[in-house]
């Protein structure tokens, strides 16, 4: 059959915010080449790239490219999200950056088109576009983890991420394609209509293949046991990079995980997946919470919180409601802000891209540094879940979800991790604020650029943890364009 | 005006002074410990100083006075505008704390609650359901009602006293600024915590309160006792609050929301429905061990007693007064609950149940045993402490399990009337302690004073009026709000409670009269030198012990009995609105005692403490070392060890929890992390490193301009063969195989 395709405006606007991103990264890496004097310039070309593809997000809800792409209100949220730590990483970053003359034009356009591939990633209704999408996401990441190539542990870093990366690449391809060859088809609104009214994941062959993509979807969300890779490379690579590797991958690989389960199963999980997933969370939970405790490096730390929290996230996954999907949504969009506002905060108050980040270094630099040493202790609230943070409301929300769906045990268990983690948030603000400076640390310059940075996150933590209607708003409306039951 | 326009002003008056001695004390000491500022342009380099002076001084206690009696100067910017805000701030919030009292009085005439809604902070919507219909809606909204006027008016008011009291006592110490914006703060939460008109607000202030405790023990932050005490409370409170967090879960569950109003309407209304099965009394437990953490209740109490490391008007305003009620003001808030749990637990037990079935069916019981035996253990352990600030700690500790004694034999008027005039003695008495220890220049050691009744004249008196109200001597506050719970505890069926509270009457009667005596009689038991630096404290801090003292005197004729005053209980008429009328079945008979038993009840009481008083006079009598009670710690040693060292609970719990459950279990776990993951980075690192030389030297030589590409592609390549090389990365792939199949695995035996 002879496949003709027409094209119109349209399919290009709703693909636009991708278009402009990759576009400005090639402005950015060209300029980098023919004109050098014109670095100091290319934050604010990045930035100015990511405004205008914010602006030109303003798609009409609906399928394009004979249906292999679909906007909604869903990824026009995860567009926001995306734009948001870009804009972030870009402002907080610069000053690291620069500080070792690694503000290079390819930085910025790796991080530009990586955002652009996750973009698409999460409109892809094509379950190939999804893949498409999470391989331009993952290479640009591979690259950036070694990004400090004449360091050791970045050079670690960015082969390990790339092998497994490849690794787990190769599974979501395995799971993929068990999918079609059972069920005939990879588009997933098509998907949705063949599993029909009951759910089809009692069969050997789809749950092996559904097995492979959550594992694949599990590897971006660090969970235990796809985590290894996260310490290492949240070591290693660079503190901008990292920023935004943490936060906005992941929240594109749940929402991702949730449409795929959505269309393999629109009746809502049945026995084995409720308690495997929450199983997976469970485990991720406990695991990262615990040996997060025994961390003295911060990034380490951060890796190990980033799987306890992509734990808490899962509880939203396993209890796969529309009301939990909301509450997913929030939690993943305030942990995007307040980890982003960790990671930066990091990068001021150490040493520099090139030596350890380590908790001792923190000692004392309360009074020296009062507003990233603000920002990281409000993100350290934020991330333990106290009010009047985002992530109480996000975590509130989550749980709420679950309870609400019978799982008490699952809530206890979240409840319980994060008791365990006050352990480790806490004693972050407590070298802050309560140690004597230990050795002497040479701090980075701080920019206006990283000054806007910190009232942004700062804002954004406190804001939507005082008066959260708005985002809880646009979750809600986000959340509608995934057809779950209500309740079950 | 209406009491709606006062009630937001109350708390926000408090945060307004925060963020004003906030922000000057990070203004002016913002780059003070930044070695490449500019120096000395506003003395800051000498305040740095005297930090070193101050640590090196006395160890081991608030390390009040650090400049006083030490010589050198300690300037403190701005200190002019922060001893006006902080009282400031705190007084307004007392004044329009009054002025919506009185306005809610007149609209109300005291009958009913007024609330008023600032705005929705967890908006309910059609999707954010609860059990079908019900859906889940939060606002910040704030009430008052007769237990949250009680609350504000001597909260407000104490926490003033206590703003002008550290004007003087702090007046030396170079955070001043950061004392007050932490102080402000936390009249801020504690008041967001009693105007919360739900329990989500409640638990903003609670939390709130929990923060700023947190961070005025560890004020003296370069002391690692300090910080570590401070960490203790916050672990301790974090432990309470996951009680906290399920029982806030489980009031949602079943009512579908925590709006006080419409939760105890509902429950008023329909007992049976909640209770069956023990939803609530599963709700009230949950509460109760969040109540346990704030409160310093046995599992939880042990961080009290530590928190005494901050300064002395912390311990006054925060671990005396207002802070650790919360507990009981939350317990009494929720009556409704606790009381349906009782009659539940009773209907389904019968009147005769054993003990053991009562303790795992009626939340109350729970309430009272906890409390109880708490009291008595606290009062024990009070006997043989000799750090003044350490005895009225455990006196706290004793003296909030009185308060949750009669909470649980559900007299919560009687338990509130304690926590009011509790709030007055010893808040007088922590005040009047930090003004002896002001007076010898931080010394808090009792063997180390003696005589100083002449010398410190307006302490000494303030102190023995609080300790005779505390010892419960007729006449006088604690008199009237202890013995109302010790005759309800023994009217209500709890006898061997009762006793042990009487008891408890008598040790704490001996060992506050131990605190006076060897605090203000005999000889002086410090050196020349000391004795010469003995003086009054100034008047900013002697009013406010005369005026708290005062209160001490007073407080308790709100509440003098009906069997004495021959007309009805002043106190319990004016909380009456909120304990509403259960459904018809659901009220217990009230229980009548004649006359003659309340006497004799009263009596014994009274007794009790006119031997404990005696006791302690005689012992702590004649020349130090002290005769009779060495002779008795001689006779019993390992009894007086147990004592003494607090029943070594500490370090049973440092034993159990800390070394072996957490380092051990954390240890473990690490041990795995570092065998299987930093093993494996270290090997690699080796060889790396090796690369990386090799790899910069080639740099050096072949890749200067336009290879670079070409080299960058040779060095991962060649970088990543080493990495391949190392076994690692196949550890990781090994590792997420294995997690496939055990994925696989789970979804086998699930289905």
């Amino acid at each position: 059959m002879p496949i003709s395709i027409q094209l119109t405006s349209a399919d290009f606007w709703a693909v636009a915010p991708e278009l402009i991103l990759v576009a400005t990264g090639l402005l950015l890496v060209l300029l980098d080449a023919f004109a050098k004097f014109s670095r100091p310039s290319f934050p604010y070309i990045a930035l100015a790239g990511v405004v205008i593809a914010n602006f030109s997000s303003h798609y009409t809800p609906g399928k394009f490219f004979a249906g292999a792409i679909e906007a909604s209100d869903l990824t026009r949220f995860v567009d926001l999200l995306t734009l948001m730590a870009l804009a972030l990483a870009i402002l907080g970053g610069t000053a690291l950056l620069q500080r070792d003359n690694k503000g290079h034009g390819e930085f910025f356009g790796l991080l530009l088109w990586s955002a652009s591939g996750l973009m698409l990633m999460v409109k892809g209704n094509d379950l190939l576009i999804v893949f498409l999408g999470l391989e331009l996401m993952s290479f640009g990441l591979y690259v950036l983890a070694a990004w400090y190539r004449e360091l050791p542990e970045a050079v670690e870093a960015g082969m390990k991420y790339f092998l497994m990366g490849a690794f787990s690449s190769a599974f979501l391809l395995f799971g993929i394609a068990t999918i079609y060859g059972r069920m005939g088809s990879t588009q997933l609104a098509k998907l949705a209509e063949l599993s029909g009214t009951h759910s089809p994941l009692l069969d050997p062959l789809l749950a092996l293949g559904l097995l492979a993509v959550i594992a694949a979807l599990g590897f971006k969300l660090s969970l235990v046991p796809f985590h290894s890779w996260a310490p290492d490379v949240y070591q290693g690579m660079t503190t901008p990079a990292i920023a935004f590797l943490s936060t906005a991958p992941k929240a594109a690989a749940a929402i991702v995980m949730v449409r795929v389960l959505q269309a393999l199963a629109p009746a809502g999980l049945g026995e084995p997946w409720t308690p495997l997933l929450a199983i997976l969370a469970t485990i991720s939970i406990l695991y990262g919470n615990v040996v997060a405790l025994a961390q003295r490096d911060l990034k380490r730390m951060l890796a190990y919180s980033g799987i306890a929290q992509m734990g808490y996230a899962a509880i939203g996954l396993a209890t796969f409601t529309k009301d939990a999907f909301e509450g997913l949504l929030f939690f993943l969009a305030g942990y995007l802000i307040t980890n982003i506002a960790a990671f930066l905060a990091v990068g001021v108050l150490s040493n520099g891209e090139k030596g350890p980040h380590t908790l001792a270094d923190l000692s004392g630099l309360g009074k020296k540094r009062p507003g990233p040493a603000w920002v990281l202790t409000i993100a350290m609230i934020s991330l333990t879940g106290l009010p009047p943070t985002v992530g109480f409301i996000g975590k509130l929300v989550v749980f709420k979800a679950a309870v609400d769906q019978g799982l008490v045990w699952l809530t206890i268990v979240g409840v319980f991790g994060s008791l365990i983690s006050v352990g480790y948030y806490l004693r972050v603000v407590y070298f802050l604020w309560m140690k004597e400076p230990g050795r002497e640390v040479n701090l980075p310059e701080e920019d206006v650029l990283s000054g806007a940075s910190y009232l942004l996150v700062m804002a954004g933590m406190l804001i939507l943890g005082i008066a959260p209607k708005a985002l809880l708003d646009l979750a809600r409306a986000a959340a509608s364009a995934v057809s779950l039951a209500a309740l079950r | 005006m209406k009491a709606e326009t006062f009630l937001p002003w109350i708390p926000l008056f408090p945060f307004i002074g925060f963020l004003i001695n906030g922000l000057l004390y990070l203004v002016s000491h913002s780059k003070m410990g930044d070695k490449d500022a500019p120096k000395g342009s506003h003395g800051h380099g000498e305040g740095h100083d005297s930090h070193g002076h101050d640590a090196a001084s006395h160890d081991g206690h608030d390390s009040h006075g650090g400049g006083h009696g030490h010589g050198g100067h300690v300037d403190i910017p701005f200190k002019a505008v922060h001893s006006l805000v902080g009282p400031i701030a705190s007084g307004l919030s007392c004044l329009f704390s009054l002025l919506a009292i009185l306005a809610w009085w007149q609209e109300t005439g005291g009958h009913h609650e007024i609330v008023v809604k600032l705005w929705t902070w967890v908006p309910a919507g059609e999707n954010l359901t609860w059990f079908g219909a019900k859906t889940l809606e939060f606002d910040v909204a704030f009430r008052i009602d007769p237990l949250t006027a009680l609350m504000i008016g001597f909260v407000s008011f104490i926490g003033t006293l206590i703003h002008v009291y550290s004007v003087g006592y702090m007046g030396h110490d170079e955070g001043y600024g950061r004392f007050f914006a932490y102080l402000n703060l936390f009249m801020f939460s504690m008041l967001v915590l009693v105007l919360g008109a739900n329990l989500g607000i409640l638990f903003v202030g609670w939390e709130g309160v929990g923060l700023c405790s947190y961070l005025l023990i560890g004020y003296y932050y370069q002391k690692d006792f300090a910080a570590d005490a401070g960490k203790k409370a916050f672990v301790m409170n974090r432990i309470g609050d996951v009680g906290f967090i399920l029982g806030l879960f489980a009031c949602t569950a079943m009512f579908g929301t925590i709006d006080f109003t419409k939760m105890f309407e509902a429950a008023a209304k329909d007992p049976g429905t909640y209770a069956a099965g023990g939803a609530v009394t599963a709700a009230c437990i949950a509460l109760f061990i969040g109540a346990c953490g704030k409160s310093a209740q046995i599992p939880l109490y042990v961080w009290l007693p530590d928190a005494m490391a901050g300064p002395t008007p912390v311990s006054a305003l925060i671990h005396a007064a207002t802070m650790v009620t919360a507990g009981v003001y939350m317990v009494a808030r929720c009556n409704v609950l606790f009381r349906i749990s009782h009659e539940w637990a009773v209907k389904t037990l019968g009147e005769n149940a054993s003990v053991f079935a009562m303790l795992t069916h009626d939340a109350s019981y729970v309430v009272a045993v906890v409390g109880g035996v708490t009291a008595f253990f606290a009062a024990t352990i009070g006997l043989a402490q000799t750090d003044i600030k350490k005895v009225l700690a455990y006196s706290t500790v004793s003296q909030l399990g009185y308060m949750f004694l009669g909470c649980g034999s559900l007299a919560f008027g009687a338990g509130m009337f304690h926590v009011f005039t509790h709030a007055w003695f010893k808040a007088c008495l922590f005040l009047g302690s930090g003004s002896v220890i002001h007076a010898l220049s931080g010394e808090q050691e009792m063997t180390r004073m003696g005589g100083l009744k002449n010398l410190v004249p307006h302490t000494y008196r303030t102190m023995f009026i609080s300790t005779l109200a505390i010892a419960g001597v007729p006449f006088l506050s604690g008199f009237f709000s202890k013995d109302a719970i010790l005759a309800e505890t023994f009217i209500n069926g709890h006898p061997i409670l009762w006793a042990l509270a009487v008891l408890t009457a008598g040790l704490t009667a001996f060992y506050m009269f131990r605190l006076v005596k060897m605090t203000f009689y005999g000889e002086f038991r410090g050196t020349k030198e000391e004795l010469a630096h003995v003086h009054e404290s100034p008047a900013t801090m002697t009013i406010p012990l005369w005026i708290l003292a005062g209160g001490a005197i007073v407080a308790g004729y709100l509440g003098i009995p009906k069997f004495i005053l021959g007309k009805e209980n002043a106190w319990e008429k004016f909380l009456e609105p909120i304990f509403p009328p259960l459904a018809a079945g659901w009220m217990p008979e009230p229980h009548h005692a004649s006359h003659a038993l309340e006497w004799g009840l009263m009596m014994t009481s009274v007794v009790v403490a006119g031997i404990g008083i005696a006791l302690g006079w005689a012992f702590y009598s004649g020349a130090y070392p002290f005769a009779t009670p060495g002779k008795i710690a001689g006779a019993l040693p390992g009894l007086y060890r147990w004592v003494r060292n607090k029943y070594f609970v500490d370090e049973a719990y440092e034993w159990l929890f800390v070394d072996r459950l957490i380092k051990k279990f954390g240890r473990f776990l690490w041990e795995v992390d570092a065998r299987f993951v930093d093993g494996a980075v270290n090997g690699s690192r080796h060889l790396t490193v090796g690369g990386a030389h090799v790899s910069s030297w080639f740099d050096k030589v072949f890749v200067d301009g336009a290879v670079n590409g070409v080299a960058n592609v040779l060095q991962t390549a060649w970088r990543g063969h080493r990495s391949l090389q190392s076994g690692q990365t196949q550890g990781y792939a090994l590792a997420m195989t294995f997690g496939i199949f055990g994925l696989v695995c789970i979804y086998l035996i699930l289905s």
